[in-house]
């Protein structure tokens, strides 16, 4: 039976895991990816899924990370509100009134981060962004002592609350953490459309930790697995909303997958780009060139491992990410599947060989 | 901890009603009230709920407004982003990425206040507030036509703040959007409902008023329409007991009890009227915090009407209102309810007739 798109997405999604804190998203990534493959890691903690069946060829690695951005409890004051550090880049505009959850060893305390309401905001204070240090998250805790005996401590991780929901069209999905869950969800498909098909090569699904704090899964898994060739599969900016001027377009939701041809962190190897570029056309896949200087992506480290890696990036087009509500169209992540799936069986060894010759 | 009144929050706090558009709210006081009172209405939609006491006594009003902050369509773009404005008093740096509620005539549409990811603001934007005018409601048209022909969206289509009403960890602490003001609107089904089986020497009017937050509207014609000889507004106040906040600055905290005003932008209270409710308090061990605020209430067109009417500004110290998120305190809530009750009992003719002289 294949897997429902939408209850993966949605599993995936509500799934807590920060940065260093990806336990409940792993589990639900492994309760798909233990059907197709062995399962094993790295010692910081990223997931490895090697596929059952042909395992001579080029080894291929299909990699996504698993954290979500959130925050990580720094202290409680004497009043009970806690005072936080940012698990990854977040814009203060998007905090306040923001439902949150403290992930302590007692079980899950909701909370709120806290604001002034406007009746109390002097002109300056309104017309100025509030600063990361100046928030806090009420939990409804009297006291510091109160708050302890919640069970928080400083370290507590912290993550964002809020439900995957399907908009009126149905196609387009609104939640959390699509970054990078909806990289994960396309992994876990292709593992799962591959996993008892012969391939020409060895096929590793990933699912890294702590990408947003710094990539740190995707150096440690990408040196256990060695590959040959590296597809990492990430939520990219959609920014066609309004306020975009037309050449600041990056990429749009619902006109395919995002085949990355320059970001900061990398750039492509120009044979494997044109491979999925040709493979996308042969195959009717809708794909959208995406050619940006904002964001990084696992592949910034990936394609520097060793003595260098063949790596593309292939992205699921995405609106409003680093927030409480990101959106994505189903249409462009199926896209995303179907297209990572063509390219990995024709990754053969001479294909794999030529990418460096 | 009553969990009649629990539920009685949960339920007025969940139902849609922004300002002009409060019928779902006036339905549920009048579902809870029919068989308590005399139901009449004002001509611009606020409720009035009429309880004979003993004897031919003073006429009592207290008003509770039903509406609560959000939003109305302005237009849609040709994309199918709705453009918005806010209908009360918004901070704009609490309103992104939050969800929103669509009413239209087809029915509930969601949508999200949508954001920039961080990665696209430039340093200019991240130092600037961005402002309501620039903001956009993403409801995943793709177009305007499909925005008001499928969906039904339309210019004046009230926006609702989208917020489960919830209990936090201490379960004396409820989190919901529209505690502002439908606290008041509970406490005046709640008096009403007690009055059925208390003493008064009086007629107590509960009023459910419309359009609060866009300028004391429903007040002042259900005034005219009961034509009072005294008032108890019920209505949130602040609590700002939070980080940020020196000790000078604070105008109430959670669970000390209601705050009595001694000074509103739209009101100084009948001084005999605050008196009096202080000297109740004192008797029955009522805890009360006296208050100052910025901002106005129903009170401020109460108290004008016609030769005027001494009144008096009851508040319920409330954190983040007008937001998604405000928190109360049960507690508050209960003795708020406690002291009006009181109140009620001992404002008979000679007692209001001594307010004015």
């Amino acid at each position: 039976m294949t897997i429902s798109s939408v209850e993966l997405l949605k599993k995936l999604s509500e799934a807590d895991g920060v940065s260093g804190f990806e336990k409940e998203a792993k589990e639900a990534a492994l309760s798909y990816l233990k059907k197709s493959g062995d399962i094993s890691g790295d010692r910081l903690g990223s997931v490895i899924c090697k596929k059952k069946g042909t395992l001579a060829g080029p080894s291929v690695m299909l990699t996504a990370h698993i954290d979500e951005i959130g925050f990580i409890v720094k202290h409680i004051t004497k009043e009970g509100f806690i005072k936080f550090l940012p698990l990854g880049g977040w814009s203060t505009q998007v905090l306040p009134a923001k439902r949150v959850k403290v992930k302590t060893a007692k079980g899950d305390i909701l909370g709120v981060i806290g604001s002034k309401p406007p009746h109390l905001l002097t002109p300056e204070e309104a017309k100025k962004p509030l600063t990361l240090d100046s928030l806090f998250i009420d939990i409804g805790a009297s006291s510091e002592v109160e708050a302890e005996k919640f069970g928080v401590k400083a370290g507590d991780p912290v993550v964002p609350v809020a439900e995957f929901s399907q908009l009126k069209n149905k196609k387009l999905l609104l939640g959390k953490a699509f970054d990078d869950r909806v990289g994960c969800a396309v992994m876990i498909k292709v593992m799962d459309n591959l996993k008892n098909e012969k391939t020409a090569n060895s096929l590793f699904g990933v699912a890294a930790v702590q990408e947003e704090v710094g990539h740190r899964g995707g150096i440690t898994s990408t040196f256990i697995i060695n590959p040959d060739v590296a597809i990492v599969l990430e939520c990219r900016i959609a920014n066609d909303f309004p306020g975009t001027e037309k050449h600041e377009l990056y990429s749009c939701l619902g006109k395919g997958a995002l085949v990355t041809f320059h970001d900061p962190g990398m750039i492509p190897n120009l044979k494997l780009r044109n491979l999925v570029v040709e493979t996308a056309r042969e195959e009717k896949i809708p794909y959208q060139a995406y050619t940006v200087n904002t964001g990084f992506t696992d592949g910034a480290v990936v394609h520097k491992s060793r003595s260098g890696i063949p790596t593309i990036v292939i992205g699921v087009p995405t609106r409003y990410f680093h927030s409480h509500a990101a959106i994505i169209n189903l249409d462009d992540f199926e896209s995303a599947v179907e297209l990572v799936t063509a390219v990995i069986k024709k990754l053969d060894e001479k294909t794999a060989r030529g990418f460096t010759e | 901890m009553s969990k009649e009144s629990i539920m009685l929050l949960k339920e007025l706090t969940d139902a849609p009603g922004v300002s002009g558009y409060e019928r779902e709210v006036s339905a549920i006081m009048e579902k809870h009230l029919k068989s308590y009172a005399k139901v009449t209405r004002d001509r611009i939609g606020s409720i009035i709920f009429e309880k004979k006491g003993t004897g031919n006594g003073p006429k009592i009003m207290i008003p509770g407004h039903m509406d609560e902050i959000g939003f109305m369509v302005r237009f849609v773009t040709e994309e199918g982003f709705i453009k918005f404005l806010p209908l009360g008093g918004w901070y704009d740096q609490v309103i992104l990425s939050q969800r929103v509620i669509i009413k239209t005539s087809k029915g509930d549409i969601t949508g999200v206040v949508g954001s920039k990811p961080p990665h696209l603001l430039t340093p200019e934007e991240r130092a600037k507030v961005l402002e309501k005018k620039d903001m956009f409601i993403d409801i995943g048209a793709s177009s305007k036509k499909e925005a008001e022909e499928d969906y039904g969206v339309m210019p004046g289509d009230a926006i609702i703040p989208d917020s489960p009403f919830t209990q936090m960890k201490n379960k004396k602490l409820l989190m919901a959007k529209a505690f502002d003001d439908r606290m008041g609107c509970a406490l005046v089904v709640e008096i009403i409902k007690a009055l059925k089986n208390i003493k008064h020497p009086n007629t107590v009017y509960g009023v459910g008023t419309v359009q609060e937050e866009v300028g004391i509207r429903g007040a002042k014609t259900s005034a005219f329409a009961v034509d009072p000889d005294v008032c108890l507004v019920a209505e949130v106040g602040i609590a700002n007991d939070v980080p940020g906040t020196s000790p000078e600055q604070i105008t109430g905290k959670l669970g000390k009890g209601p705050g009595i005003s001694i000074l509103d932008n739209s009101m100084i209270p009948n001084v005999k009227l605050r008196e009096l409710a202080l000297s109740v308090a004192k008797k029955n061990k009522i805890p009360v915090q006296l208050f100052s605020l910025t901002g106005g209430t129903d009170g401020g067109a109460v108290h004008l009407n016609a030769r005027g009417v001494p009144s008096l500004y009851i508040g319920l110290p409330t954190r983040y209102i007008h937001t998604h998120v405000g928190i109360i305190n049960i507690d508050d809530y209960e003795n708020t309810l406690k002291l009006m009750l009181e109140l009620v009992k001992v404002l008979d003719a000679k007692t209001v007739q001594g307010l004015t002289e």
